[in-house]
């Protein structure tokens, strides 16, 4: 007795300690996480589908008629899912990995507007409008993630060149909305020309072509505005620069070409005199651009280093350091004709040059406030000014194209093909041409009502879970109403043996047969006719015979469901239920 | 004698919407320590923005003297941007600047105002 205790003790403490090991042990290995896309247990009111989009399935046979509810795992890293369907009656669509049809060729898939998925978490439902019944579908999951930081630097010298060319062209910065539409389009058709095939613009960024452009016209506009403006500036100064350097050109071979200048000039190319000495050196700016050639005064004019023959000008250059040289050279220029009056003034003074009578008077109004050395000396300063504004307006654009460039955001895109069916086998599919129901027959010529179950045969498959007002008109959906219907009465129509006999029995035992079809009027409630077959007794006093007969009927059924629902009071009129 | 441009012709408010009284802000200096200017302002003739000065009419263009000095020197204009016929809506709009000097050198600058809804 004590053993057989002490055994039993001994099991219990081992099977307890077994069940605590075994209640532990989810907690020990990591409990499992409910199934985000597990059926679930109460009706939500969509068809509710588990997507797998690595292995390109779904868990069920699809349903038809009503909206459908895909669920899935997102791919990794992906932080929007899109969902197109194909659709065809006889076979499985074609479809390769990247959506497209054989041998790449587009497919035409609907919606012609992707339809979102909602994200949450790593799990991703996408709402889909009711499909047909008896179809093959190809689903076309595209996803878009985060792009690799190196990816995304990758790319952003690309999308500043595109946007670059993009913008040369422009003339001028009047825009109206159109034109503006049309330049974000024109710029994003340049992004796209440059993007890989799993690459994608970010949703509501800049270029997004999803995002209607007034949405993004003030913020488009003014990144725009930002290299436009420096740019159509640098135009202009480009423009005002080709005439000033030509006057510039004019005026200093005017000054070099007068007899008198150069005359003074060569007297003071190489004085022995240590005064003219010192004086040519005080000036040497102005005597060495008065002793120029004219293809170096051609080359000074142009801001160019007038002894070589190499250098970029103004107009071709996009260097802003070469237009900041430009300006440096200008603005020596203009230096060296300022002092243009006070070598005329020292030169034609006491202690000056030898020069032959009239040329004081000569020098004198080339060295006048408004005279042609001062006019070239504006020039060159005003051109200097051009050469710093270009220089200032090519570095201003190069830094709003980077600042544009940084607004291109890219997704990586990646697509899962999920095939799928609406036919299934005949298992699955003869539910949707059969259904049954219970209810009331009336046959009028027999003076008589009873209950009746039934089967309905239909000619289209049927999807009772979805209400035929939310598939159309009556008309549209006559072929979803209508059913041959095939019945038992449940109760007898025999009658009673008046003194004569009967005059009728049933066909089968205690039940009749109705032959005949009906018309759902709701959801639920069905209408209907035909014939109810039973045995009548030979009118002949001398035939002790029944012979089969037909009556016509009316019915009013509910689905066989709903029947059961009445457990309580119409529940009693079908026996077996 | 030459004008130099310090700082390039801006407007303020921008963005704007219309009409409003628009301030064109611009930094010069002169070679000379004294020296007129003429500032003219132009618009395209084909869109829809003008400028008002005043009571005038709204016109394309209108222009402006300044005393510029050897130091830099802050030129404020003020004129209203309004809309009236031509095409649109426009959404950003190019005012072209000239500069003329003593001399009769001219010297571009221009700003874009862009236009927001009102």
């Amino acid at each position: 007795m004590t053993k057989l205790r002490a055994g039993r003790w001994r099991a219990a403490v081992c099977s307890g300690v077994a069940f605590g090991t075994l209640a532990f042990l989810p907690a020990v290995l990591g409990a499992q996480p409910a199934d985000p896309c597990a059926a679930p247990s109460a009706d939500t009111g969509f068809a509710e589908v588990a997507v797998n989009l690595q292995a390109g399935t779904i868990d069920r046979v699809l349903p038809f008629d009503v909206p459908i509810r895909f669920c899935g795992s997102l791919p990794t890293g992906a932080k929007r899912v899109t969902l197109q369907y194909v659709s065809d009656r006889k076979n499985p669509p074609q479809v390769d990995d990247d959506c497209r049809g054989p041998n790449g060729a587009p497919i035409a898939w609907l919606p012609a507007a992707p339809i979102d998925g909602r994200i949450d978490g790593t799990t991703f439902r996408t709402v889909i409008p009711r499909l047909e019944a008896q179809r093959f579908y190809a689903f076309c999951f595209r996803n878009e993630a985060e792009v690799t930081a190196e990816a995304a630097a990758a790319f952003r010298p690309v999308a500043r060149e595109a946007l670059d060319q993009g913008l040369a062209s422009i003339e001028r910065g009047d825009l109206t909305a159109d034109q503006s539409e049309t330049l974000r389009r024109k710029l994003l058709a340049a992004l796209l020309v440059q993007m890989k095939s799993d690459q994608a613009i970010a949703p509501g960024t800049l270029f997004d072509s999803r995002t209607p452009h007034d949405d993004l016209a003030d913020r488009f506009n003014g990144r725009v505005r930002q290299v436009l403006e420096p740019q159509l500036r640098r135009n202009a100064l480009l423009k005002t620069y080709a005439t000033l350097q030509f006057d510039l050109a004019q005026s200093l071979r005017g000054l070099a070409g007068d007899p008198a200048v150069g005359r003074l000039v060569a007297a003071l190319a190489a004085p022995s005199d240590p005064n003219l000495a010192a004086l040519s050196n005080a000036f040497r700016g102005v005597l060495d651009t008065m002793e120029m050639s004219p293809d170096a005064t051609a080359r000074a004019a142009q801001g160019l280093d007038p002894t070589t023959a190499e250098g970029e000008t103004l107009d071709a250059t996009f260097d802003p350091g070469v237009a900041g040289a430009i300006a440096g050279s200008y603005d020596s220029l203009a230096q060296a004709l300022a002092g243009f009056p006070g070598l005329v003034e020292r030169a034609t003074g006491p202690g000056g040059v030898e020069l032959p009578e009239g040329d004081a008077a000569a020098l004198q109004p080339l060295a006048a406030p408004q005279g042609p050395a001062a006019r070239a000396g504006a020039l060159a300063a005003t051109l200097a000014s051009i050469a710093t504004n270009v220089q200032a307006s090519l570095a201003a654009r190069a830094s709003a194209l980077d600042l544009l460039a940084s607004e291109v955001a890219l997704r990586a895109v990646g697509a899962q093909v999920v095939n799928a069916s609406s036919t299934g086998g005949f298992d699955t599919f003869q539910n949707y041409y059969v259904s049954a129901d219970a209810g009331l027959v009336a046959a009028p010529e027999l003076d008589s009502v009873v209950s009746y179950i039934g089967v309905n045969l239909y000619l289209r498959p049927v999807n009772k879970n979805a209400p035929l007002r939310q598939l159309g008109s009556f008309g549209k959906t006559f072929s979803r109403r209508f059913a041959f219907t095939l019945g038992l009465t449940v109760q007898s129509i025999a009658d009673g043996d008046n003194g004569g006999g009967p005059t009728r029995q049933d066909l089968f035992g205690n039940q009749s047969m109705l032959i005949g079809a009906g018309l759902r009027i709701t959801d639920m409630i069905r209408l209907g006719g035909g014939a109810l077959v039973f045995k009548k007794d030979d009118p002949s006093p001398l035939i002790t015979k029944f012979d089969t007969a037909v009556s016509y009927y009316f019915t009013v059924s509910f689905d066989l469901n709903v029947a059961r629902a009445f457990k309580g009071g119409l529940g009693g009129l079908f026996p077996g239920q | 004698m030459a004008i130099q441009i310090k700082k390039n012709l801006t407007a303020s408010p921008n963005p704007t919407s219309l009409p409003k009284r628009i301030e064109f802000v611009q930094t010069l200096r002169s070679t000379l320590a004294s020296e007129p200017i003429t500032l003219t302002y132009k618009l395209a003739p084909g869109h829809q923005i003008w400028f008002q000065d005043g009571n005038d009419p709204p016109a394309k263009s209108f222009t402006r003297t300044e005393t510029v000095g050897s130091a830099d020197q802050i030129c404020r204009d003020r004129i209203e941007l309004v809309i009236g016929k031509g095409t649109g809506p426009i959404e950003l709009v190019q005012i072209d600047q000239t500069i003329t000097d003593s001399l009769g050198i001219p010297q571009p600058d221009l700003v874009l105002v862009q236009i927001q809804k009102a």
